[in-house]
């Protein structure tokens, strides 16, 4: 047994241990900083001060971290779709049980201490889909497996939805990474990532501009494909006369129709024919713009009333910050725009431990939370923020190197989903406090303030850390 | 090889992305702190620093005597955040209902039901700001805020208090309107001296460079405001509380028993014009009387009988009649032009001298002695009348005034105007105008202008003094003045006002009794009822003249209309109290002592002049110990008194011990701070400590010898 442990202490990686250790014990002096009043004196063990609470979820975390460590592979191998299911099942309970906090009901209260399943939901979430593609001869493109996979992610996803936590169940969205690691087709992949971009030029570009210019694109390099003008001038002055037709008739027919709704009732008209040149043609490349084109038109009409119709009030509000469609900093963008005057007024020092005029005076909600980066900003200015970034770097970069060393598929699977996991919530937490993603409400890893997020993230870290040290024992 | 080259690919698009990521981050970073870094800088230093306005604090309106008439004192509207980000439901929930109760108990106005039930509504509607109580005292916000919840303070209770600044009349009703007011009602209306003296009273705001603590508080930058704020200045008004008291009661009592609309009382220093009293009661539609309208300044009609003097004085003057002349009245009816002119005697006077005429007060007397003489030529007769200044407007201090109306011969003439004008139609003069021509005679002549302020003081200094001003040197000839004198005094002890007659004193006045002009309809109301207004406008004591007083009464009912019965006796009310209070216009004995005194007699401190009085009276030996002041600390040492400045100065608890209750009430009062008294006597015991410095509006317990 002894021979085993030192076997064990050998082996970790102490590197990822280290950077692990350097960004809680930071994570902690930020929360000091954002959260300590003046007037009142230094504590450290008691529940009165948030930093001094901190401080015990912290330990309490390190404790959780040696006996994850402990715990054999086998136990998470064996373990998994239980652990799953019971999970879901939690989920499932604290939606009528649970208690309400800022909006969200998603925590259960046992006194002084309240408890988020949403975060542990990731591990075990994490755990199920390196099970299930771990499976010897797993093809991931049975429609049968695809479905599957998507479910297991769906379902807990939705559940969060549910709780109106919308922050944390973006979060599951991250573990197509995963999938596409595994070999998940990069069109799908890609067209995932159009979609999204297409997603925020339509909500920035009206749909009146958008379309247009989306067809005079693709007519230019159709015809440039194939060398013909005319094919140009004759579909330009098709889709115009299309729209003008439109406007006329609903002149006639006394509708009020916005420009809009002009341009995409034009387009709607203008698809038969588009698919009829593309049954009739025989070129490929001529086929591929025009069915992009195709999906475009439908993607935006989508985006349209999905923005419109489907988002919720708030959510359209905080997009609209980003994008800069709507600049209320008293309003909306109160958060962003406080967080903007942290972050940027800091400089490249910044104004010093303790000194952060924003941070102290509590201008930024959530400041020891999800905004805990606009301490750092405010008070270790360009210097820290790198620091900062450079940290989650290499630590997101050992995480893709270690998974890469596992022989066990399941370990290297795990491993790519606590890298998608820790990758999405540093992207959209500091993202979203420097205004290039929306504001959506997730912890900073290690950093944002609460012991749920701290510990989930830690044993999340740790069972892959142990995953690690049997990587030359094969396990499942 | 090929799914490895493409496995390989994935992991390299994956090293990218995560390097994107952070890259992306970081440019963002870059371009907020460094690009746009002066701008966010900018926004960081606004809303860390501020200016803050530091209000200056309102002067106090004080009597001639420095008691205090208006003075500002800080109340508070509590009010609560029922969702503070601080106040957890726990927390809420357990401490709620002690709130309400505690609300309850101290507020008394709304049951703690009704509290908690507020509150609870408001913080499930999720409202930020509920005002629970207005005007609130300092002494209730200190308990106000060691209520259950409120205790936690503003971020965990949720407690929000805004200091505003109220206005506080010492005496109620006494002179209100002309201490009048700032702002009120809908067209923010001003008036009186707070209106007229505002740019002194407010001072100047200060300003302060403050940059912001943790939790909301902010501290100041640097030890010295950028601007200091400059208390605005005392205005010290000529007023008498006591004279105004008595003013205020007697026209009151007698409104209430005739049932009158509206009066107004006036009593002003002879020599120096300055009004020591000015009362004005309306009725309301509750039947009850409140100061309403400045109808002494304001209300412009015609005088009637009370003009005769300044007509009868332009004959007098011209040399057209000697007062022992004869006129005819008749039978007390007499047909002038196409007109009628009646006297009040029933079966009329007959024939009278010209000093009887005015006596009497007969109005056929006058208009046939006017007519009779400026008939050829009226021009002489009104420019006579403006010769004494009876064109010209008071130009008191506040605002308000109407310019008397005395017509002239090119403006509506008729061949009645002089006849009518004689006894005092067809002119238009307020009553503080009619009092100032009085007030001319029985000063010698010389016209002074009526004056309510007469001094600034910046806290004990006074910074400005206000001279008595003469607008005419001599209205007319000593020998009309020493016949309209006569007129005067023989008109209260042998003519219309004999019923007034006090064994006390002399004094010399006029009665006047004027039907009211219904616009259009001439002189009869609609009612078919003549509507009269009753006035009495004098000065004593008649030898040497102290102070002029008029009093006049509109719309009295009950059948009694006459002046010298309705406006004559709350003349004879005031001057009364002013005569036995005020020691100077006593012939008293001479006293000469020149003993020494054996055993010195108690002596309170107190109101410096007071002190002096008494010393100079009694011919005490004292020495004074210092700059004089205007309270002063009395002891003995050894043989004599020794005097000393008391200081007092807003905010500091002056020790008021030694005091009576006179004395005590004004400095501690000036000082700014609230008084609580048990028994009477001297103050033996004052819950502060002398020289404390204490916020504004504290309530300090005096003890007093007996209790």
């Amino acid at each position: 047994m002894v021979d085993y442990r030192k076997s064990i202490t050998a082996r970790i990686d102490w590197i990822t241990i280290v950077i692990y250790l350097l960004m809680v014990g930071l994570g902690w002096v930020s929360i000091y900083a954002a959260t300590h009043q003046e007037d009142q004196s230094f504590v450290l063990f008691d529940m009165s001060t948030r930093y001094s609470k901190q401080f015990v979820f912290l330990l309490a975390a390190l404790v959780l971290a040696l006996i994850v460590i402990i715990i054999d592979s086998e136990f998470w191998v064996l373990f998994t779709y239980p652990i799953y299911l019971g999970m879901v099942l939690i989920l499932i309970l604290v939606l009528f049980v649970g208690e309400e906090i800022n909006g969200a009901r998603s925590w259960f209260v046992f006194g002084p201490l309240s408890m988020q399943p949403a975060e542990f939901a990731k591990i075990a979430t994490v755990l199920a889909l390196s099970k299930f593609l771990s499976r010897f001869n797993f093809e991931i493109h049975k429609t049968k497996n695809l479905l599957l996979l998507a479910l297991m992610i769906i379902a807990p996803t939705l559940l969060i939805l549910k709780q109106n936590d919308t922050g944390t169940a973006m979060v599951f969205l991250a573990l197509v990474l995963v999938l596409f690691r595994e070999g998940l087709n990069e069109s799908l992949f890609i067209f995932g990532l159009f979609s999204v971009m297409f997603f925020f030029l339509t909500l920035v570009i009206s749909i009146s501009v958008l379309i247009p210019l989306v067809s005079l694109a693709s007519l230019i390099f159709a015809s440039w494909r194939i060398r013909r003008i005319s094919y140009f001038i004759f579909g330009s002055v098709l889709l115009a006369g299309i729209f003008m037709l439109i406007y006329y008739l609903s002149q006639r027919l006394g509708w009020e129709l916005s420009a809009n709704r002009i341009v995409l009732s034009g387009s709607l008209f203008s698809a038969p024919i588009v698919l009829y040149i593309l049954y009739r043609t025989r070129r490929r490349q001529l086929q591929f713009i025009f069915a992009v084109w195709l999906g475009s038109v439908i993607l935006i009409g989508s985006v349209d009333f999905l923005f419109n119709e489907v988002l919720e009030e708030h959510q359209r509000l905080r997009i609209d910050q980003v994008l800069g469609m709507d600049n209320d900093p008293l309003g909306a963008g109160y958060n962003l725009n406080q967080s903007k005057i942290a972050i940027g007024s800091g400089g490249f020092m910044g104004k010093g431990f303790l000194q952060g005029t924003q941070t102290r005076f509590d201008f930024v909600p959530e400041q020891s939370t999800d905004f805990i980066f606009c301490t750092i900003g405010e008070e270790w200015g360009f210097v820290g923020s790198t620091l900062i970034v450079l940290l989650f770097a290499g630590f997101l970069i050992r995480l893709i190197f270690l998974a890469e060393r596992q022989r066990s598929h399941f370990s290297r699977i795990f491993g790519y989903g606590v890298f998608s996991i820790f990758f999405f919530h540093f992207l959209v937490n500091i993202g979203m406090t420097i205004g290039i993603v929306p504001v959506i409400g997730i912890p900073l890893p290690f950093f944002s303030y609460g012991g749920s997020s701290l510990w989930s993230f830690t044993i999340l870290l740790f069972i892959f850390l142990h995953l690690d040290t049997d990587r030359f024992d094969v396990v499942a | 090889m090929e799914i490895k080259r493409s496995i390989l690919s994935r992991i390299g698009w994956i090293y990218i992305l995560a390097l994107l990521g952070g890259l992306a981050i970081l440019a963002k970073v870059l371009f907020l702190q460094f690009v746009e870094g002066e701008k966010w800088r900018a926004e960081a230093e606004m809303v860390s620093q501020h200016k803050r306005v530091i209000p200056a604090n309102r002067g106090d309106i004080l009597a001639a005597d420095g008691r205090p008439l208006a003075s500002s004192v800080p109340t508070f509207t509590v009010a609560m955040d029922p969702n503070s980000t601080g106040m957890s439901d726990s927390v809420y929930g357990a401490d709620i209902s002690a709130l309400a109760s505690g609300l309850s108990a101290l507020f008394g106005n709304q049951t703690a039901w009704s509290f908690k039930n507020k509150i609870q509504k408001a913080r499930e509607r999720g409202l930020r700001y509920i005002v629970l109580q207005n005007k609130v005292s300092y002494q209730d916000v200190l308990e106000v805020e060691k209520l259950p919840l409120f205790i936690k303070g503003r971020y965990q209770g949720g407690l929000i208090l805004v200091q505003t600044n109220d206005r506080v009349k010492s005496y109620k009703l006494l002179a209100s309107r002309t201490i009048g007011y700032l702002n009120q009602g809908d067209e923010g209306t001003t008036v009186g001296i707070e209106g007229a003296y505002d740019s002194y009273l407010k001072g100047r705001d200060g300003l302060r460079h403050e940059q912001r603590l943790g939790g909301g508080t902010w501290i100041p930058t640097s030890v010295n405001n950028e601007v200091d704020p400059q208390d605005g200045y005392d205005v010290v008004t000529t007023l008498d509380i006591d004279f105004q008291d008595v003013a205020e009661k007697a026209l009151y009592d007698l409104l209430k028993i005739h049932n009158a609309h509206h009066g107004c009382a006036v009593l002003m220093e002879v020599k120096t014009g300055a009004i020591k009293a000015i009362a004005n009661l309306g009725q309301a539609a509750d039947g009850e009387y409140y100061e309403l309208k400045n109808y002494a300044i304001w209300e412009i009609t015609e005088p009637g009988s009370t003009f005769k003097l300044p007509a009868l004085m332009a004959a007098l003057e011209d040399g057209y009649v000697d007062l022992e002349d004869t006129v005819n009245t008749f039978n007390g009816k007499f047909d002038y032009y196409d007109r009628e002119i009646v006297d009040a005697h029933t079966g009329g006077f007959g024939i009278l001298t010209v000093a009887e005429v005015l006596e009497k007060s007969s109005n056929i007397g006058m208009a046939r002695i006017i007519d009779r003489h400026y008939k050829d030529k009226p021009k002489r007769f009104v420019d006579r009348l403006y010769a004494m200044g009876l064109k010209n407007p008071m130009g008191i201090e506040i605002s308000g005034e109407q310019d008397p109306y005395i017509k002239n011969t090119n403006d509506n003439w008729s061949k009645v105007s002089l006849g009518y004008m004689a006894h005092g139609y067809e002119l238009l003069m307020t009553p503080l105008q009619v009092l100032g021509f009085y007030n001319a005679v029985a000063n010698g002549g010389k016209y002074v202008r009526p004056r309510l302020v007469q001094a600034l003081k910046d806290h004990s200094q006074v910074v400005k003094e206000f001279k008595p001003e003469v607008l005419k040197h001599s209205i007319c000839s000593n020998e009309t003045l020493k016949k309209a004198r006569m007129l005067l005094e023989g008109a209260v002890e042998h003519g219309t006002a004999t019923n007034l007659i006090s064994d006390q004193y002399r004094f010399a006045g006029k009665t006047g009794t004027a039907v009211i002009a219904q616009g259009d309809q001439g002189y009869v109301a609609s009612n078919g009822n003549k509507e009269y207004r009753a006035s009495f406008v004098g000065y004593f004591p008649a030898e040497e003249p102290a102070y002029s007083c008029i009093v006049v009464i509109t719309r009295p009912n009950m059948g009694v209309y006459y002046g010298n019965k309705v406006a004559g006796k709350v003349f004879r009310e005031i001057a009364d109290k002013v005569y036995a209070t005020n020691l100077p216009l006593h012939k008293g004995l001479e006293v000469t002592r020149n003993h020494k005194i054996e055993k010195l007699p108690v002596m309170k401190s107190g109101y410096w002049p007071a002190v002096e009085v008494l010393i100079d009276e009694l011919k005490l030996p004292a020495v004074e110990n210092g700059r004089m002041g205007a309270y002063a600390r009395v002891f003995t040492n050894q043989d004599q008194f020794v005097i000393e400045n008391l200081e007092s100065s807003r905010g500091i608890v002056p020790d008021a011990t030694g005091m009576g209750l006179v004395d005590a009430l004004p400095l501690i009062e000036n000082a700014g701070f609230r008084i609580k008294i048990s028994g009477y006597g001297k103050v033996i015991n004052q819950s502060i400590d002398p020289g404390s410095e204490m916020p504004l509006g504290t309530v300090i317990h005096l003890k007093l010898t007996v209790t």
